[in-house]
């Protein structure tokens, strides 16, 4: 089936060959199997929502529309686990659990479009995160087609167990450069029997920092903790209290349980000074789902996402930097999680419709020993912004290395990639992926230098 | 080979009282917890990555085996050195070299004893969570290699969820750090294929976890049941009210039998199964948790129900549980402990059955399990001064196995493959599915140096496996 007419499966600016989507497990083992014959790459494909994540590949390629594989394989309710095609939407997975009363704790941006597939080959979680941990913590068995064709398979279906190398280890986060994942099976999470969020509002940055660290040295355990600032507030229409920072909690559990989270969080709030606090019962997807799709929704999209891994205790000082990488044409938008040590940051252009110079309000914030971002000598490269974003990138890396965190650029323009690796410059163990790429895909068919180190 | 000159490298690497080499002194490693025995040609006990790294290099030159060996715990001959050559003892590396209060991480040495870290970091509050039976005496690099787990995984997880990056030491002998002290890290995720890899990929010299923050309040259940069906029944029962404690245990009558003259746990007469449920996290959490899990438990005919929350009286509930495999001791001379893990619903058939092979063979099975997780552990009781009697166990293992895959189960929950199951690897995968596996050991160009012969079948048609047999053609020493 060729859907290249019906949708965009552009990467990086580069059309594919052509776009295939099979619609059964045999289909796609002779499809996979035909183009390693071929030495044809293949760009395997869910809905599309991370596609800007990765190198540019180093040869056109064909699509592998992995969508019409959604099936659920099974779900073991009264073992709390499932199994799924790649294909399957996080919508669809939702809604089958839901009626048991489970969850499957990753929660990628974008639901109705992301896929089991995608989400875990991109290592994508949303703010669930912070108390269920990485994607691959959830994850208890996977099955996935080798570049040959041939369908292997790791784990099992129960939570716990060491019989083998876990192999889906090599996949969740791999962006699919070793083989195509065909299903994940996955331990599951009772839905809370009662939910809770709380927001509160800071006169800055460092004082909802400060506050959420002293949640997270707490009893209190949520299920969620993400700070935001204004620039993010004012994109999914929070800016009911203008020019203040905030931390939301979103909280689960027994009614008591619930009661006494939701005070102790509102004391600490108070006392770390906090203008305002508003609690609300219930899971809040109207506030969450904005929060969580922000920088990869349409009426999010930024010219520049970085996804930055750090330490607690760094997180501060990280979200400081990134504010003052800036200029009248850009401006970061960060979604910090405190606790769990990560922080998705965007970069925004003005919007067209207004003066690049409009904002001069925001600029006068700037502290000091900002400078800004647009270097000197931009005129020459003929793109101003295209030398900006680069200075901000090479800027952040400079000093989250230092710290020893990490920063991958999740979306940047297309021409950007020409001149850095994405995933960063130092990639600890590169000699032994190296070796794991010429192994499990010796023709280099499986997304062709798009992975780390233009592996 | 020149066994003198290996010797020789190796003491101006260690120190000559830390290379061992005369039968008296090697007969110590021969095994581990496990049936399995394997005299190592050399024990060396390096005290820092880079004597690792040169011990490992020496090694290489001279092509023999590199096992690494922790406390020796283990309980699928992971650390018996099958084909000789040289035992790493990281026992001296007990360094706890960082704790991080503020992030709750802590970067620490292979040989640390994993109860030693949790009362090392205990005075800020903190707690490391992986907590396998032997937690005593087992080392955390040995955690590392077998991916351990342990009655409070239920909830927690095992040991790659607490595992953030190790230090490690490839086979040409360089050092590298994978994954770090965060969460996340972009590329393959070595740390997470080196857990559980039974050593069989690169020596770990340094360890960075995560530590929790030990819980406002722990309360514990007992409930005694007349029949085991019973308490399998009520672990669904709680798992399906939508509770995941952080841990639940069981015991049938032979474990009570055994235990109860051992530590007096005043378990009624007539008992046949013993459930124990751990909940921790906030106090009202807590109370409200165990409540639901009382309910659950009253409607499936427990003969009592005891609880604690203070930590003698916990301590008094756990007693009879974590002496049970001191005390099958007291009903047969040896026991095999099988390790298979099986969907939680299909408990109450599958114990069933394990019970129709027992009453089939003659030969008493005990069961403990790590129930929450459908962990089971029967032990199969023999005396192994009786001709037969270990081929029989061994054999009744091989089919108790069998029974775990056939219900969508797998062979090893947390002791690993090792020696003890390797022949059993068919059961649960295809060649292909295997040779995937194997392609991990030239991805770490280990030509085959660490730990060989181990995980894999001898017979399947891996490579490793040849290779396996190719080392038992040569003899001890030989290394491929």
């Amino acid at each position: 089936m060729n859907r290249a007419d019906s949708q965009d499966y552009r990467v990086d600016g580069i059309s594919p060959l052509d776009v295939v989507a099979p619609s059964n497990e045999e289909e796609l083992c002779d499809i996979i199997a035909s183009a390693n014959a071929d030495r044809i790459g293949i760009i395997p494909w869910g809905g599309g929502t991370r596609v800007s994540l990765g190198n540019r590949p180093e040869r056109p390629c064909l699509v592998l529309d992995m969508t019409n594989l959604n099936r659920v394989v099974f779900h073991n309710y009264a073992d709390l686990t499932a199994s799924f095609q790649a294909g399957a939407t996080f919508g669809l997975v939702s809604e089958v659990l839901a009626q048991q009363g489970q969850l499957l704790a990753i929660d990628p941006p974008l639901p109705q479009r992301a896929t089991i597939g995608g989400t875990l080959a991109a290592a994508v979680s949303g703010p669930l995160k912070w108390h269920f941990g990485h994607p691959r913590d959830s994850v208890i068995g996977m099955k996935v087609v080798q570049p040959d064709g041939a369908v292997t398979k790791s784990g099992g279906q129960v939570v716990k167990n060491v019989s083998g190398y876990d192999m889906s280890r090599l996949h969740i986060g791999g962006l699919g450069s070793l083989g195509v994942i065909l299903e994940a099976s996955f331990k599951l999470t009772p839905i809370s029997m009662y939910e809770a969020t709380v927001i509160a509002s800071f006169p800055d940055a460092d004082a909802a920092l400060r506050a959420s660290m002293r949640v997270f040295n707490s009893y209190v355990m949520p299920l969620s903790m993400s700070a935001f600032g204004p620039s993010v507030a004012s994109r999914i229409n929070r800016d009911d209290n203008a020019g203040t920072h905030h931390v939301a909690i979103r909280l689960g559990g027994r009614p008591r349980t619930l009661a006494r989270q939701v005070n102790e969080i509102a004391a600490i709030f108070t006392e770390s000074g906090a203008s305002a606090i508003n609690d609300s019962e219930g899971p809040a997807p109207s506030f969450w789902r904005p929060l969580a799709d922000f920088g990869w929704s349409p009426e999010t999209t930024p010219l520049l996402n970085i996804r930055i891994t750090a330490l607690p205790s760094q997180i501060a000082d990280i979200l400081k930097t990134i504010d003052q990488l800036r200029d009248s044409n850009l401006e970061p938008a960060a979604i910090a999680e405190p606790g769990f040590g990560a922080i998705e940051a965007n970069w925004f252009g003005p919007p067209d419709n207004e003066p690049s110079n409009a904002d001069t309000s925001r600029h006068s914030r700037v502290p000091p020993r900002c400078s800004r971002v647009s270097p000197r000598h931009s005129r020459e490269s003929g793109n101003p912004r295209a030398d900006a974003l680069t200075n901000i990138i090479a800027r952040l890396r400079s000093y989250v290395s230092q710290l020893g965190a990490t920063a991958v650029v999740q979306r940047c323009p297309p021409d950007l990639k020409a001149h850095i690796d994405v995933w960063g410059d130092n990639h600890p163990g590169i000699d032994v992926m190296r070796r794991m790429k010429r192994r499990y895909d010796p023709n280099a068919i499986m997304n062709p230098g798009r992975f780390a180190g233009r592996i | 080979m020149d066994f003198r000159a290996i010797i020789k490298e190796l003491q101006a690497i260690v120190g000559t009282d830390y290379v061992l080499h005369k039968p008296e002194d090697l007969i110590v490693f021969e095994y581990d917890g496990s049936v399995d025995r394997a005299l190592p040609t050399i024990v060396a006990l390096p005290d820092s990555a880079e004597e690792v790294s040169r011990c490992v290099k020496v090694a290489a030159k001279h092509e023999i085996p590199v096992v690494a060996r922790g406390a020796g715990t283990g309980l699928s001959g992971g650390a018996v050195a099958e084909h000789g050559g040289l035992v790493l003892a990281l026992t001296r590396m007990t360094r706890i070299l960082d704790v991080d209060v503020e992030n709750r991480v802590a970067i620490i040495e292979p040989g640390v004893i994993n109860l030693h870290l949790t009362e090392q970091v205990s005075k800020h509050g903190l707690y490391y969570a992986p907590d396998p039976s032997s937690q005593r005496a087992c080392t955390i690099g040995g955690n590392v290699a077998e991916n351990s787990g342990g009655p409070h995984c239920l909830a927690y997880g095992v040991t790659t969820h607490h595992v953030l990056g190790l230090e490690v030491v490839y086979a040409d002998g360089s050092i590298e750090w994978v994954g770090g002290l965060g969460r996340d890290y972009p590329g393959f995720d070595l740390r997470g294929i080196l857990i559980g890899s039974e050593g069989t990929l690169a020596m770990v010299t340094k360890i960075a976890v995560r530590l929790l923050r030990q819980p406002e309040s722990v309360k514990t259940l007992l409930a005694i049941f007349a029949e085991l069906d019973d308490a399998s029944a009520a672990v669904s029962g709680i798992i399906g009210a939508g509770i995941v404690p952080a841990a639940i245990e069981m015991m049938d009558d032979i474990c009570i039998r055994a235990v109860e003259p051992a530590v007096n746990a005043g378990y009624p007469a007539g008992a046949g199964a013993v459930l124990l449920v751990e909940v921790d996290g906030l106090a009202e959490s807590v109370e409200e948790e165990v409540a639901a899990i009382e309910e659950v438990c009253s409607s499936y005919n427990p003969l009592e129900i005891r609880t604690a929350t203070d930590p003698v009286a916990r301590e008094k509930l756990w007693s009879g549980r974590k002496g049970v495999l001191g005390a099958l001791g007291r009903l047969a001379p040896n026991y095999i402990l099988v390790d298979g893990t099986v969907p939680r619903t299909r408990l109450v058939e599958v114990l069933s059955s394990i019970k129709d092979i027992s009453d089939r063979t003659g030969y008493p099975i005990a069961n403990l399990l790590h129930a929450g997780d459908g962990n089971l552990h029967p032990s199969i009781l023999f005396d192994e001064r009786k001709p037969g009697d270990t081929e029989n166990a061994l054999s009744i293992a091989g089919e108790i196995l069998e029974l775990c895959v056939e219900v969508g189960g797998v062979l090893s929950g947390e002791h690993g493959i090792g020696l003890e199951k390797q022949e059993h690897m068919p059961l649960m995968f295809t060649d292909a599915d295997m040779q995937a596996m194997a392609e991990l050991r030239p991805s770490f160009a280990t030509n085959n140096m660490f730990n060989p012969g181990k995980i894999f079948p001898t017979g399947a048609s891996c490579s490793d496996v040849a290779q396996a047999a190719a080392i038992q053609r040569v003899g001890p020493g030989a290394y491929i």
